[in-house]
């Protein structure tokens, strides 16, 4: 009977020029409008992941230079080692390295903002939701590092990396830069000496998971790519105030009085709207991100992670799907689905972020990210860049609930007793 | 084999429907009359079971359905009043459609089909869209979707609203054929009393939520029977003519409206010399003068004193 239902539906919409237009026509339009003419004002084509990295440094690494030195000219090395290490040691110190090499970097100078910080507004900083991460360079820690690559005197400081959980992307991105430098750092320190990089990176908001990879390796999110994804998480929102418009339109008409006659239970009904909705905003999806992978090559490096973030948007547009029917039954009128349409889709557009970052308050990007179209654009955002499913839990979750809640005030708010007047 | 006992329902304060009780035995095509308002849908939403009466109930040999319609729903096609269709799906997708509901397949599902088109003569716009299709085409689909299960009881209402003449006809032989060939037993609502007179056994008349009167179509003319009614028309209107009548005192209701004279008078009176003798006397002159017999319609003018239609 579901299979009914959906060929019935698809029936019913592509007889629509109307609907497929706003389903699938306006999108595209969007997309290439927004991608291509926007792309060459939005410079570089690369949508700015823009991190605001604070860097606090307790020691002095001059004073622990010295320190380090002393300690040189103490250990039993022949005389032209000490000044050889002397000389690298002035050079490679590891807090300077970091700042004028990496964060500095021009590459990476256009997603990162560094602003130097005093250890003692520290714990000011860490509270301030606008930094997506703060490094920590401990006190002793030129002096610890130093004397581990060339004194072999292995003593161990951290240096520490705070993450902010809700600017994952950016501080994924932190991370990594870290991770890099400490292997270079490293390899490029060692000479000749075996016992490489010593000082571990802990990360302190959150436990690092899964694979670290190189931000060279990331894809650049383009502008195509960008509209491609936000273009489609909000039109498919469309499918539901649609669903919402027919399923109200069925009981008008009095076709669904026909499948209470014929037994179909309300609760077979129900389940209908929702797998229909769900198979619908599918395809929808699949029609989409197909034509922008075959003429705008947005591909995507883990199908199944794709995959999995789609089936969770279409599940959170069918339970919308199913709200949206149950409150029009309810108002007896398409009201419900026509204020979707019209408002809330475009307030959920804006705010989650399928027109660019339009507010720089972190609330609404917050709120933004709540919202399905929001939650998946971010997803759809990660896996693009390569990062791995577990990155993209929050969002899942985020989907997954919001999926349940709708389906449960669906549910009870639909009529229980069928058909005619009721 | 179904029976309506003393069905009410209220909307609200308003009581659509009051005590009504109406019995089907198989095979029989009953009528349901009654004017705009009546309650005759009302009454068919309850038998299906899309609404729940206020009180009463109603039974399908003997058990009630209520708790249970799914018993009833079986067995039961109903063609509602408005075209309960797909516009946007031609014909042979809705029946298909609503086949499956109804869990029809595969072969089954195609001869039934091909069955109802022919039935229904719609087999060469089977491939149409259906809001491309007439008046009486829609209706004639609307009927179609309803027989899709077999159903043994067929309850229609109001099939001929808003159509021509020849879709009527139609219509109108296919119901008895259905009722004729398939012993279908048939409930059938209509305003339209030539057509109630036509198909049905037996007849229910209903007026503001209340049944007003039952019986075959003879035993309700027979309300009736004691009293015939003549109508002259006259060449010019005359009141000295109309006023003349009045005075005799066995006709029993005299009225006129412009040349159209209306008499009442009982059955055994045979007036015509005295109404000719009166003219005369009055100047005025008789085109026409003619003796009916009750139709259905004069029945409902004499107990409710409102036509059917307005
Ligand atoms: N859902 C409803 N809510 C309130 N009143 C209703 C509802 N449905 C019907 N009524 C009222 O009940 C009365 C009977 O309506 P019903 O539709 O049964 O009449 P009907 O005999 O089928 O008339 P028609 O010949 O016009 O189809 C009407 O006064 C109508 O206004
Ligand atoms: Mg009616």
């Amino acid at each position: 009977m579901i299979i009914q239902f959906i060929k019935k539906q698809l029936l019913l919409m592509i007889r629509n020029p109307q609907i497929l237009l706003i389903l699938l026509g306006m999108p595209l339009i969007l997309i290439t409008i927004l991608g291509f003419a926007l792309g060459g004002v939005m410079n570089g084509e690369e949508v700015r992941l823009k991190a605001k990295i604070a860097i606090v440094e307790k020691g002095d690494s001059g004073e622990e230079l010295s320190l380090f030195l002393k300690e040189l000219e103490a250990s039993g090395l022949p005389k032209e080692s000490k000044a050889a290490i002397a000389e690298a040691a002035e050079r490679l110190l590891p807090s300077e390295l970091l700042r004028d090499q990496v964060l500095e970097n021009q590459e990476l100078k256009k997603y990162l903002s560094v602003q130097e910080i005093e250890p003692g507004s520290l714990e000011k900083v860490k509270k301030d939701d606008s930094y997506s991460a703060i490094i920590e360079i401990p006190e002793g820690f030129t002096e610890q590092v130093l004397s581990s690559i060339f004194l072999d005197e292995g003593k161990r400081t951290e240096l520490r990396l705070y993450r902010n959980e809700g600017e994952e992307l950016a501080s994924n991105l932190v991370r990594d830069l870290l991770t890099g430098f400490q292997e270079q750092y490293s390899l490029g320190s060692v000479m000749g000496r075996s016992n490489g990089a010593n000082f571990p990176i802990s990360a302190i908001s959150q436990e690092v998971k899964g694979g670290i990879s190189h931000v060279e390796e990331r894809t650049p999110l383009t502008s195509t790519t960008y509209y491609a994804v936000g273009m489609s998480v909000m039109f498919v929102l469309y499918i539901a105030s649609n669903m919402g418009s027919f399923a109200y339109r069925e009981k008008e008409d009095h076709v669904f009085d026909r499948m209470v006659l014929a037994d179909v239970s309300i609760w077979k009904y129900f389940i209908a709207i929702l797998l229909t909705t769900i198979i619908l905003a599918l395809l929808q999806l699949g029609i989409l991100f197909g034509i922008c992978a075959l003429f705008y090559g947005v591909t995507w490096p883990d199908l199944t992670s794709f995959l999995i973030v789609t089936l969770a948007l279409c599940l959170a547009v069918g339970s919308i799907g199913a709200l949206l029917t149950s409150l029009n039954y309810r108002a007896h009128s398409e009201a419900f689905s026509n204020i979707f349409s019209t408002v809330i889709i475009t307030v959920f557009a804006f705010i989650g972020g399928s027109f660019g970052g339009m507010f720089s308050s972190d609330f609404i990007q917050e709120i933004g990210s709540l919202t399905p179209n929001g939650a998946g654009m971010q997803a759809y955002f990660k896996i693009f860049q390569g990062y791995p499913l577990s990155s993209i839990t929050t969002e899942l979750w985020s989907l997954a609930i919001f999926s349940v809640i709708a389906l449960v005030i669906a549910a009870v708010l639909f009529p229980k007793k069928g058909g005619g007047a009721i | 084999m179904l029976e309506v006992v003393s069905l009410s329902k209220d909307f609200k304060k308003h009581k659509a429907v009051e005590g009504v009780n109406i019995f089907l035995e198989k095979g029989e095509t009953v009528g349901l009359l009654g004017p705009n308002g009546a309650g005759k849908s009302t009454i068919i939403s309850m038998i299906s079971s899309l609404i729940s009466p206020s009180e009463g109930d109603v039974r399908l040999h003997n058990d009630s359905i209520l708790k249970h319609p799914q018993m009833l729903r079986k067995v039961l096609g109903v063609v509602p009043q408005e075209i309960a269709l797909y516009n946007d799906l031609t014909a042979r997708e809705n029946l298909e459609f609503f086949g499956k509901i109804h869990r029809l397949r595969g072969k089954a599902l195609k001869d039934k089909i091909a069955d109802i088109l022919d039935q229904i003569g719609l087999k060469e716009r089977q491939n149409d869209v259906v809001k491309t299709f007439s008046g009486g085409m829609k209706r004639r689909l609307n009927i179609g979707v309803a027989l899709l299960h077999d159903p043994e009881i067929l309850i229609m209402d109001e099939p001929t609203v808003g159509i021509d003449p020849q879709s009527r006809n139609y219509i109108l032989e296919q119901v008895k054929r259905l009722n004729r060939e398939k012993n279908m037993t048939i409930l059938y609502t209509s305003h339209y009393m030539e057509e109630v007179e036509f198909l049905c056994d037996r007849i229910y008349i209903m007026d503001k939520g209340h049944i007003i009167a039952s019986g075959t179509k003879d035993e309700i003319k027979s309300i009736l029977s004691a009293e015939s009614t003549i109508l002259i028309k006259l060449e010019r209107s005359s009141d000295a003519f109309v006023d003349r009548l009045k005075e005799i005192a066995y006709l029993k209701t005299v009225t006129s409206q412009d040349k159209e004279v209306t008499v009442v008078v009982p059955k055994e009176v045979h007036p015509f010399n005295q109404i000719f003798q009166i003219a005369d006397e009055t100047g005025a002159t008789i085109v026409t003068i003619d003796r009916k017999t009750a139709t259905l319609e004069d029945v409902f003018l004499h107990l409710t004193g409102r036509a059917l239609r307005d």
